[in-house]
């Protein structure tokens, strides 16, 4: 099993090693030992030499041979430092991605930008961007308030959504999040998946523990059979929704920022970032770089500032978006609908005018290659719109769902710093 | 002669040296869990814990290796071996499972409970992998020099 494990890990074949990969990589420091633990008692069940089969000499007689070495054992003792060695690559390779990290915030606020952070702004902070302790053992859990399930957008008595509103406990300290808004938008290839789900919940009430109002966010999804329907999914979410239905809800629930939701939680609307994974980092991309579209227009809030969006993994070709059982994501196709699938397609939606992003990227990510979050960074980067890239070795898809994980921490410790110097902005 | 007193020595201080890593990372360990604070401390103290996993298999590899199994008392070490090496896979199994419930835990009445069992398994995990590991180290000790009982006596 270990070496199906760390093969889905390196090279997921087929989509259940895709799948496995999503999580193999995020607790290969456990897997190392438990592999090195497994390794040992199978070399402790396995005699040391066995004796080879008694030989009758040419008078009759039986001839002892020599007693061999097991070479089994040899074997198991290479396989199991292997998997070892493997498994630990991931984390040997956790400084190069944190001084990828650095480089990437040098490049946009320069070298100093720690100095735009006051040391008690700091306090509210991970002190450093990876400790081994919390990678074996957690992070303790936020406190915060959270309101759940309150509905925003009812289509019918069958349809109609939720959110989830994470917020500070009063306090008399000022923190770092000031009230500023983060919309959260969940993945789950637009036809699956909840609000609030995996690593959401932890970084939702980390994130409204500094001071944000966090909006985790249901959305219409499209009703077809997918490999994700594993994936907890409320039916009323469900229906023969396009990705503009989905810009419009989202685009819905800006409105209600503005019309009840920051009076509700006196909550900052000059100081919003959007944020999602995979589907959810799609629809990220197309809302915080299409806001001032023209071809959005009527949907969203114009009573919100837009201070920075955080896509995570993000898919970018709307013609891949909607293909095979998806291709009821935009009416039509390339061929008749051009301008539908231009504008759905993040990289090809970027203006001077959009606000910053800061993705996160697995280098190993067979699900959404990292060819698409590069052509969102590299479209910003034209235009001179500040694009930071936070890229992984070894990561796969989804690679934060396990918050204290290798790739997470480091994520976290910049997220919470792009938060915070972006605000200022 | 020499060749046997080098990995006894090896063994000897293997043992100290992880009574003392498992000692400390217990030790860190209940502080955290009782104050639960983020500092620098903990990139220190991460690193002990691996130290003292890592020596803990130091010291079931040489047992292994330098154990007599014909003898009554190297044979029940050897079953102690045993049952660490499988108490050891349950407990990083248990830390694991704790960690990845946690991610999904809301604040509520049923989730503080659950939050308190997920505290203890990992309690459990780490501090019975500690304990484990400093009872192993100090049976090797008290039987290294007894004749028979390891290949160099």
């Amino acid at each position: 099993m270990g070496i199906i494990f760390t093969i889905s890990m390196l090279y997921p074949l087929t989509m259940i090693a895709v799948i496995l990969a999503v999580g193999v990589a995020q607790v290969s420091g456990f897997l190392l030992f438990l592999y090195l633990l497994v390794t040992l008692l199978f070399l402790k069940l396995t005699p040391k030499t066995k004796p080879k089969k008694l030989k009758r000499t040419e008078e009759g007689s039986p001839e002892q041979l020599p007693i061999k070495r097991n070479i089994i054992r040899n074997v198991v003792a290479v396989i199991g430092l292997g998997l070892v060695i493997v498994n630990a690559l991931p984390l040997i390779c956790t400084p190069y991605a944190i001084i990828d990290a650095e480089t990437e915030f040098a490049e946009v606020y320069g070298d100093n930008w720690r100095d735009n952070i006051p040391n008690d702004v700091e306090s509210y902070f991970l002190p450093t961007q990876f400790n081994l302790f919390n990678y074996f053992f957690g992070f303790p859990q936020p406190d915060c308030n959270i309101d759940r399930d309150i509905q925003y957008l009812k289509i019918d008595d069958d349809t109609y959504f939720n959110f989830d509103a994470y917020y500070p406990k009063a306090t008399n300290r000022p923190l770092p999040g000031n009230n500023s808004i983060i919309i959260k938008i969940h993945g789950g290839a637009w036809v699956s998946g909840d609000k609030s789900e995996e690593d959401t919940l932890w970084i939702n009430k980390y994130l409204a523990a500094q001071g944000y109002i966090v909006f985790d966010i249901q959305y219409g999804l499209l009703n077809v059979p997918s490999l994700f329907d594993a994936l907890p999914t409320p039916e009323h979410v469900k229906g023969n929704f396009t990705l503009h239905d989905m810009v419009y809800h989202i685009g819905y629930f800006t409105k209600q920022i503005e019309a009840q939701l920051a009076d509700r939680y006196n909550a900052n609307m000059d100081s919003v970032f959007i944020m999602g994974g995979s589907a959810g980092g799609h629809l990220t991309a197309v809302v915080g770089l299409g806001y001032n579209d023209p071809y959005f227009a009527g949907n969203f809030s114009t009573a919100l500032t837009i201070k920075g969006i955080i896509p995570m993994y993000p898919a970018n070709d709307a013609e891949h978006v909607a293909s095979g059982d998806r291709d009821g994501l935009i009416p039509g196709t390339p061929e008749t609908n051009p301008l539908a699938y231009e504008k759905f397609t993040p990289s090809k939606l970027v203006d001077a005018n959009d606000p910053p992003a800061l993705f996160f990227q697995g280098l190993n990510d067979w699900m959404v290659p990292p060819s698409n979050s590069r052509a969102i960074e590299l479209a910003m980067e034209m235009v001179d719109v500040d694009a930071i890239m936070l890229e992984f070795p070894f990561a796969s898809h989804a690679n934060d769902y396990i918050t204290s994980n290798n790739f997470a921490q480091v994520w976290l410790y910049y997220l919470e710093r792009f938060l915070y110097i972006e605000q200022l902005f | 002669m020499y060749g046997k007193e080098v990995p006894k020595k090896i063994l000897n201080n293997s043992c100290f040296l992880s009574i003392f890593l498992n000692i400390l990372t217990i030790c860190f360990g209940i502080s955290y869990f009782i104050i639960s604070i983020q500092s620098i401390l903990l990139d220190i103290f991460g690193v002990i814990l691996v130290l003292s996993w890592l020596m803990n298999i130091l010291i079931l590899y040489l047992d292994d290796k330098y154990l007599n199994k014909n003898n009554e008392i190297g044979n029940s070490l050897n079953h102690i071996m045993y049952y660490y090496i499988f108490f050891f896979i349950i407990g990083i199994l248990l830390i694991m499972l704790s960690i990845f419930i946690s991610n999904f835990l809301l604040i509520g009445d049923f989730s503080l409970i659950l939050a308190v069992i997920l505290d203890i398994d990992l309690f459990i995990g780490f501090i019975g992998i500690g304990i484990f590991g400093i009872y192993l180290a100090i049976k090797t000790l008290s039987l290294i020099d007894r004749r028979g009982v390891f290949s160099f006596e």
